[in-house]
């Protein structure tokens, strides 16, 4: 008994004698529950047929069947009654001798019982109890025309062995139970309403709201969509199309390993419901997804010559260039077609192991070498220097080494980076369980693309300003050089000056650094007012700032895209952004990190980019030279015999 | 003089080896610190580099979201929870496996504390001789341990607890039953009646029996939980609300309890295995093929404390009078206790163990078929 009918019998129960059918209609009696909040409950209204065997009497337990050692399997009489009693599929208006044979289930203990045949007829319970006729033979005569014909379905082996027993319908590969998907999902109106759904049917449909019109509301509705969500639908072709018997046994490649590796699969995997699922790809619009064909025959949605018309169809990519079916949904890195994709991600690994390897290594000798409590000489003296240079009135200020606007800047990007970062590595890593759960707090794959996107918008803009305040400050520094009647640098010069430019000098003490660090050297080299590490960390936000903005626009605008540039420039954006977003990640997350917060010299933060004050430690092991140059500045310096 | 500088020097002397014992242990801490950082960015660098070339070096897989679906029903995946089952996990609508057609998604209740099924010795569907009753049997499986039937002697009530089926930990009752006994204990004037506190207990009950339900059913019971928590106290909406609760709690009695009975062992903990015998199961698991039978049921006597199990009538239990098994100590509400004591199931019971075949859909009612008691597909009576 569900929910509906429990409020039916109460309420007619205590119906009172003198109030009009309307106000006193289970529906509005039941309405008044469901308006209270349980808006998945507002559907279950009773409609279904009912069980007229009385099935249903034993097989509604769990736990109802047996285990056949002989065939190694179980068998399983469980059946959820509430299928039936709340009419959650469209099956549910059958009985269940419409399916199997009467003769064998009426009797207690059963008889053994023959394979059902989906195509048989069966008869379907309507309103006022007409029953009609239905079969599905017209799907079976579908399959036989399509790729997936009893020829091709008959004796699947698969890596457990037979799916299905001896005699079993081929439907049950693809295909069990029936269930309507929520609805609200097609039309979100119905969760608006909650418990409002049926208020004017029931004026005229007073009987039949809650098991006609709520059964064909639900049906309907259901149907606005796809039967399944694209996850699901891909869970259904991967039975076969993932298997390693199957494949090898029919020279197929795992199609659904490939699919999940592209956009449309990963938001598959990460509970979107927009995206293309494989029905959409390789049925074309208007066809039916049982004559599915292989792609070598011309008919088939996805054959060379119709695929194109395919990717552009009106709820896809409709502005899009014909050669945007040259972007690969399936692409496979190690296949000959695919030589120039995989020489782009062999690049981008490479970039990867060699600027994030010798940093990474720079970081763990450092901490080495506070693990094992090193010391060096300029350190020792560089601390008392700023120790002095922080009594001095004008010391602290001037050993600000970031200005407030920098602070500004760095901050508005660490905001950026971790919106961007956040939204963005669950797509790369869809498959952990870990980016559904980040994908879902943003409120589902859509938002958080369109965070994605705005975000990354916005860190562009925030690059061009940059950009502007860098040219504003260089010739601000210029003009005053001219003032001081300094000789010009010239266009060249200037960028060489720049603080953040990084120059031979800066080659060569990352080389000493090096060395010094592996116990090949005694002192390390001085640095002034930024390191090496932080110049190479910038130079890393400027390139990657650059290409993830240019490779994410083309993404974004995947239709002019196609028309300025083709179709498969989609899998090398794809590939440079993913990996390139990769390289950031995991040097900022590991690094960067460390560096600014986790390493014992400046747990829990560094300070700098908040009041840009460098700790007296910091300042002293690895901006000796600017502490130097301001003590030069300020008349500051640290006598004879302190330095002994 | 002598003494107070002596004792001066002494606590100078504390003092310099405490301040020297905690720079020491600064330092130590430091250098733990840092030791773990390095192992942590090695491990994550790791990480990364290996994700890397595995992507560039080998074919990729499909994603356990979707190729971890139940597709053939056997005895490994009648003992995999649905939790440890990505693709079910992560999919709207669990598929069932490719042979059976029903939907399964509330099926799987795997029970990690009972050493009879986990051992490899029996499957989750032990039962397997009398056609009659065998699945009727495996049905009890969801609700009731092995030893309970089989170990228990039959001649005295048994002493019988509930444990938990995520911790194996004894509970004094399961909140579903607790909600139901709830709710049924209320009358027409103590509904109305209920207090703001009442209403938090029903639903603490109902969320707790919510959480301890499989998904769907969980999800369903919390609904319930919703709409009790969202009226006031007292009025015609809480009234319906428990109304409600009262007739749509029996649906979760299907093996939704989230613990199971089992016997109560010396220490008085749950009885999950029979006492002493790993020993006998690991030599029995060990047998080769060719072990000779006599070996095999010397094993097996051992294994089951001294050999042939008693088996038991489903009229010890079933029955108006004088039940083998004290519900009501089990903490099972009066309107349950009658539905499982309902003299028409044991007599539907009696008929088929007696090997006499029913008919769809009248059963045997006594009365004949117009007999009330011959329920459609409602409720009857379950563990």
């Amino acid at each position: 008994m569900d929910v509906a009918e429990e409020l039916m019998r109460s309420s007619d129960a205590r119906r009172p004698a003198n109030e009009s059918w309307r106000a006193i209609s289970p529906l509005g009696e039941q309405r008044r529950l469901l308006v209270l909040g349980a808006a998945a409950l507002v559907l279950a209204a009773g409609a279904a047929a009912g069980d007229p065997d009385n099935c249903l009497y034993c097989h509604q337990f769990r736990g109802l069947g047996r285990w056949d050692a002989g065939e190694k399997t179980a068998h399983l009489f469980y059946v959820d009654p509430e299928y039936y009693t709340a009419g959650l599929g469209p099956h549910s208006r059958l009985a269940c001798t419409d399916c199997h044979e009467r003769s064998e289930v009426e009797v207690i203990p059963h008889k053994p019982v023959s394979p059902v045949n989906c195509a048989q007829t069966c008869h379907l319970s309507g309103p006022n109890e007409v029953e009609r006729r239905f079969s599905h033979q017209n799907v079976a005569d579908m399959l036989e025309s399509s790729q997936h014909s009893s020829e091709t379905l008959t004796d699947l082996t698969y890596r457990e062995g037979a799916l299905l027993r001896p005699g079993q319908s081929r439907c049950l590969y693809c295909h069990d139970e029936p269930l309507f998907r929520d609805p609200t999902g097609a039309v979100p109106v119905l969760d608006l309403l909650g418990g409002r759904t049926y208020d004017r049917c029931d004026v005229c449909h007073r009987d039949q709201a809650p098991a006609d019109i709520g059964y064909y509301l639900r049906h309907m509705a259901s149907r606005l969509q796809p039967a399944r969500p694209p996850l699901e639908m891909a869970q259904v072709c991967a039975v076969c199309h993932s298997d390693p018997t199957v494949l090898a046994a029919h020279g197929m490649h795992d199609a659904v390993a490939s699919f999940a590796l592209s956009f449309h699969g990963k938001a598959a995997v990460l509970g979107n419901d927009n995206t293309p699922t494989c029905v959409s790809c390789h049925v074309g619009s208007g066809e039916n997804a049982h004559l599915m064909l292989p792609p070598s025959d011309p008919r088939s949605a996805v054959s060379p010559q119709r695929v194109a018309d395919s990717c552009r169809a009106l709820a896809c990519h409709p502005g899009a260039d014909p050669s945007i079916a040259a972007s690969a949904v399936h692409l496979e890195l190690l296949s000959e077609p695919a030589l120039l994709e995989f020489c782009v991600v062999a690049a981008f690994i490479a970039l990867t192991i060699f600027s994030f390897g010798p940093s990474m290594l720079i970081c763990v000798l450092e901490l080495f070498g506070l693990l094992i409590g090193r010391k060096h000489h300029h350190a020792e003296r560089a601390e008392r220097l700023v120790a002095k240079l922080l009594d001095h009135p004008r010391g602290r200020r001037r050993l600000v080494r970031f200005t407030l606007s920098q602070r500004f800047q760095h901050w508005i990007l660490v905001i950026l980076f971790t919106a961007l970062a956040l939204t963005g590595f669950p797509m790369k890593f869809a498959d952990r369980a870990w980016a559904r759960y980040v994908i879902e707090q943003f409120g589902g794959l859509d938002v958080a693309r369109l965070v994605h996107h705005w975000a990354g918008l916005a860190l562009v803009v925030g690059f061009a300003v940059h950009i502007a305040y860098v040219i504003a400050t260089t010739w601000r520094r210029c003009r005053a050089a001219r003032r001081r009647g300094e000789p010009p640098l010239g266009c060249v010069g200037t960028i060489l000056s720049l603080p953040m430019w990084i120059g031979p000098t800066d080659a060569r003490k990352f080389g000493q650094l090096l060395m010094y660090l592996m116990f090949l050297r005694r002192q390390p080299p001085t640095f002034g007012r930024f390191t090496v590490k932080e110049k190479f960390e910038y130079l890393g936000v400027f390139w990657g700032t650059t290409l993830l903005g240019i490779t994410g626009a083309m993404l974004w605008g995947e239709q002019l895209t196609s028309r300025l540039l083709g179709g498969r420039v989609f899998n090398i954006a794809i590939i440079a952004h993913s990996f390139e977003a990769f390289l950031a990640i995991i040097h900022v997350g590991i690094l960067h990190i460390v560096n600014v917060m986790l390493s014992p010299n400046v747990f829990p933060l560094s300070p700098a980019t908040l009041t840009g004050a460098t700790p007296a430690v910091e300042l002293a092991e690895n901006h000796s030279e600017f502490v130097q140059q301001v003590a030069d500045e300020l008349g500051v310096r640290v006598e004879e015999e302190d330095d002994g | 003089m002598a003494d107070e500088r002596t004792g001066d020097d002494a606590r100078r002397g504390v003092a310099r080896w405490m301040r020297w014992c905690g720079v020491l242990l600064g330092r130590v801490l430091r250098g733990a610190y840092a030791a773990a950082l390095i192992a942590v960015i090695l491990w994550a660098s790791y990480r990364a580099i290996r994700y890397l070339i595995v992507f560039l070096l080998l074919p990729p897989t499909a994603p356990p979201q979707i190729t971890q679906i139940p597709r053939k029903l056997d005895d490994a995946l009648l003992r995999t929870p649905a939790d440890e089952l990505a693709g079910i996990t992560a999919a709207e609508h669990v598929r069932a496996p490719m042979e059976h057609f029903h939907r399964l998604d509330d099926w799987f209740q795997v029970d990690r504390f009972n050493d009879c099924t986990r051992s490899g010795c029996h499957s989750p569907l032990p039962h397997t001789r009398r056609k009659e009753v065998r699945a009727f049997l495996n049905m009890h499986a969801t609700s009731i341990h092995c030893a309970v039937c089989h170990y228990a002697p039959h001649d005295r009530r048994p002493d019988l607890l509930w444990y938990d089926l995520d911790s194996g930990e004894p509970i004094d009752r399961p909140a579903l039953l607790a909600a139901y006994d709830f709710v049924t204990s209320l009358s027409e004037p103590q509904t109305t009646a209920l207090t703001a506190e009442d209403q938090d207990e029903l639903v603490r009950l109902l969320r707790a029996a919510g959480d301890a339900a499989s998904s769907e059913a969980g999800r369903r019971i919390a609904a319930l939980a919703d709409s009790v928590a969202a009226p006031r106290p007292g009025g015609a909406e809480m009234r319906h609300a428990v109304a409600v609760a009262r007739a749509v709690l029996p649906n979760f009695f299907r093996g939704e309890y989230g613990a199971k009975i089992a016997l109560r062992g010396a220490d008085g903990r749950p009885l999950l295995s029979y006492p002493n015998t790993r020993e006998a199961v690991s030599a029995y698991l060990s047998l080769s093929e060719s072990a000779g039978n006599g070996r095999r049921e010397e094993l097996t006597r051992l294994v089951h404390l001294g050999g042939e199990l008693p088996s038991i009538d489903c009229e010890l239990c079933h029955r108006e009078e004088g039940s083998w098994i004290d519900l009501r100590s089990l903490g099972y509400p009066p309107a349950r206790i009658d539905a499982l004591h309902n003299p028409w199931l044991a007599r539907t019971i009696e008929h088929m163990v007696g090997g006499q075949t029913l008919r769809l859909p009248r059963f045997v009612a006594p009365g004949g078929v117009d007999d009330e008691r011959v329920r459609p597909a409602s409720q009857p009576a379950g563990p």
